[in-house]
């Protein structure tokens, strides 16, 4: 079973990102759940800002420069391109945030790929079953939006607090 | 709440086939219909079942921060690498950015980064027919700073913690468990932070006889003048004298290496009833605003003298501040929600006060427009709801670096059309949001304490503005009370209209049947 690069593209170009219901509650559902996942992940090397959702646009910088081509920093960025244009299809999407996270899902996976980051500790895996799933995510001042059919708000620190205990 | 079966609608078209996607999805769907299974044992037995690859090196990626450079700028990194004496002005003349300039930086010690970002700036500076590296330059130099110093450190506190650890510092640790959780993105009170650090640098001199100077901190958290005017001093004053006096003492105990720190800070931490790691970060924040305690003195003397700050010491301010509110510990310790190079961008933003033209220039927007979105984005302090257990706070909204960038991109003209569709719908939203907090509506929604979460009820202002920006989605409609639907639409409206102006035939065709009727009598009044 191997979840390609290419295979990852076209789950986030299919993923209907309006449909996934409110679960029933804030913290504890498998939501939140793969969001621990996904933080006690990117907590291995974006420590400083953990309990942002998106890498911040220095940290993926950090990553194009060591491991990846100007070729490869082309390729994701017409992906991401040719993403965020499907993405204006759907009505619940933020723009900002989904595009990060698009452009750190796609480096991810080339570095899966080439065996330079395991899957396992692969912090696109639980992101991308959250869009599986039907829901995207906003960043926002007061916490963490998720969209599914509707939007809901969770506490990142919440969900970091579960996070640290389980790294 | 969805029904399971529409569900699995949803995600046929995942299931149909045998590739990563339909993987994804059934990894997730038994956990939805079992939600006392967590989602991520699935995900570990989907996860189980691939190939493993090589061990995942966690210091691989945070090293320092730049784009791939292209092949003839390796090659001239390989000539002119920033460890050479001459190597910035090389690399200026050359016309190699400051980022790329760094590609190939990432085992130099930070204090010769440092040094070389500065002797960069000051080649550009210095070779007129670079103008634009300077400018590109002095515009990342902050942010490729700030990654670079929380990388040494998280590698500080690392090994630190280690160290406190072996000096069974646990019981010291554990009181921070019991600490009520505190939503760090929503502390922004500045004169609730001086005082940690004056508490504990009190300590520190007691700690240590021979600094006895750092008593004077104990001005800083009376609030009264350090200079012994007896000045009453605002909180700003009071947070940068604090840190600053701070710094040396921080400076020191963080060189004494690993261990000798950590015996230190072990006994702060035991007279001030913090814990080990908060009073590091504690220390770690005062010396990071030393770093720049030259230019932060020099803009509280501005501002003493009524005049107003440059860019710099704005920046130079708001990153003070972010360092500052981070000595604030959650429930589980120390967590980082500020971006201390968006917090910066964010002042210096504040203390602009030309850029609304040029953002209204760019954008094609009425200045009144561009002028409100300001002053509620960056400029004004809300009252924001917070969790469970948690008092409304009166704050800034936490600084967004993707925001921040937009604004600055938008004030120099230089926004490509998909940043310019990201920054329309950020104007939409925090334009309708701006109106109707204006009239009276609360920004947010408590969370709801039985949920844990903060539900959407379509009643306050961002839920609303959310509506709007979204072209008043007939889904989301639905759920806005009749009376806060007749209270605000036309509001709703004439902010989004200010913004984008009118709807396509398209979008008009698709609005709700209240929201058109309202639309097409906006129009009419407006004689289109």
């Amino acid at each position: 079973m191997n979840f390609t690069y290419e295979q990852r593209l076209r789950l986030m170009r299919e993923a209907r990102f309006d449909t996934g219901a409110v679960p029933e509650h804030g913290v504890m559902n498998p939501i939140s759940d793969l969001l621990v996942e996904y933080y006690r992940r990117v907590a291995r090397f974006d420590e400083p800002r953990v309990a942002r959702i998106p890498p911040t646009p220095e940290t993926l910088r950090c990553w194009f420069a060591r491991h990846l081509t100007s070729e490869d920093g082309a390729r994701i960025e017409d992906e991401v391109t040719g993403l965020c244009e499907d993405l204006r299809k759907c009505v619940y999407v933020d723009f900002i945030t989904m595009e990060a996270l698009f452009r750190a899902i796609l480096l991810w996976s080339l570095l899966v790929d080439r065996k330079q980051l395991a899957l396992e500790d692969d912090p696109s895996v639980p992101l991308l079953s959250v869009f599986a799933a039907g829901y995207s995510l906003k960043w926002v001042s007061h916490g963490l939006e998720i969209w599914g059919e509707v939007p809901w708000t969770i506490d990142p620190s919440e969900l970091m607090r579960r996070a640290e205990v389980r790294r | 709440m969805r029904r399971p079966e529409s569900r699995h609608a949803t995600r046929s078209r995942f299931e149909a086939g045998s590739d990563g996607a339909g993987v994804a999805a059934a990894a997730l769907r038994p956990a939805q219909r079992q939600s006392s299974r967590r989602a991520s044992e699935h995900l570990d037995a989907w996860i189980a079942g691939a190939p493993r690859t090589t061990t995942f090196p966690a210091e691989l990626f945070a090293r320092t921060s730049c784009p791939t450079p292209a092949a003839d700028v390796h090659d001239l990194q390989r000539i002119a690498s920033p460890q050479r004496a001459n190597a910035a002005e090389l690399l200026v003349r050359s016309g190699v950015s400051l980022r790329d300039a760094l590609a190939n930086s990432h085992e130099q010690e930070l204090e010769a980064f440092e040094r070389f970002i500065a002797d960069y700036l000051a080649a550009a500076a210095a070779t007129p027919e670079r103008r634009a590296l300077y400018e590109d330059a002095r515009l990342a130099a902050p942010a490729l700073l700030e990654a670079r110093r929380a990388l040494e450190d998280r590698r500080e506190r690392e090994a630190i913690d280690r160290e406190l650890g072996r000096m069974q510092a646990e019981a010291t640790k554990a009181r921070l468990v019991v600490r009520p959780p505190l939503a760090v993105q929503q502390v922004a009170v500045v004169n609730e932070l001086a005082e940690p650090v004056a508490k504990a640098v009190s300590f520190v001199a007691d700690f240590v006889p021979y600094l006895g100077q750092a008593k004077l901190l104990l001005e800083a958290g009376s609030g009264r003048s350090m200079m012994g005017l007896g000045r009453p001093l605002d909180a700003e004053e009071r947070m940068v004298g604090a840190a600053v006096v701070v710094a040396p003492f921080a400076a020191r105990i963080l060189k004494a290496g690993a261990g000798a720190a950590a015996r230190s800070i072990a006994a702060i931490a035991t007279k001030t009833g913090r814990s080990g790691p908060e009073v590091l970060r504690l220390l770690q924040s005062a010396r990071a605003m030393e770093r720049e305690g030259a230019v932060l003195r020099d803009a509280l003397e501005r501002t003493q003298a009524g005049n107003a700050l440059t860019a710099e010491q704005a920046a130079a301010l708001g990153r003070a501040r972010a360092h500052m509110r981070q000595l604030y510990a959650t429930g589980s310790g120390l967590i980082d929600n500020i971006d201390v190079a968006a917090e910066g961008a964010y002042e210096a933003i504040r203390r602009n006060p030309g850029d609304v033209a040029k953002v209204a220039t760019t954008m094609g927007l009425p200045m009144e427009v561009v002028e409100r979105v300001k002053k509620h984005l960056f400029l004004e302090k809300h009252t924001l709801s917070t969790f469970p257990g948690q008092r409304p706070v009166v704050a800034h909204f936490v600084a967004e670096e993707s925001y921040a960038a937009l604004w600055t991109k938008a004030e120099r003209g230089v926004i490509s059309p998909n940043e310019r569709r990201q920054l329309m719908d950020l104007l939409t939203h925090e334009n309708v949001e701006a109106r109707l907090k204006a009239r009276g509506l609360a920004l947010l929604e408590p969370v709801d304490p039985k949920l844990g979460q903060r539900p959407f009820r379509g009643v306050s202002a961002h839920d609303l503005a959310a509506i709007a920006e979204r072209n008043f989605d007939p889904r989301l409609w639905a759920r806005v009370p009749e009376s806060t639907k007749k209270q605000n639409l036309r509001a709703m409206l004439e902010a989004v209209y200010e913004v984008r102006g009118p709807f396509g035939p398209d979008v008009e065709q698709k609005l709700p049947v209240d929201v058109r009727a309202e639309y097409q009598e906006l129009l009419r009044q407006r004689g289109r």
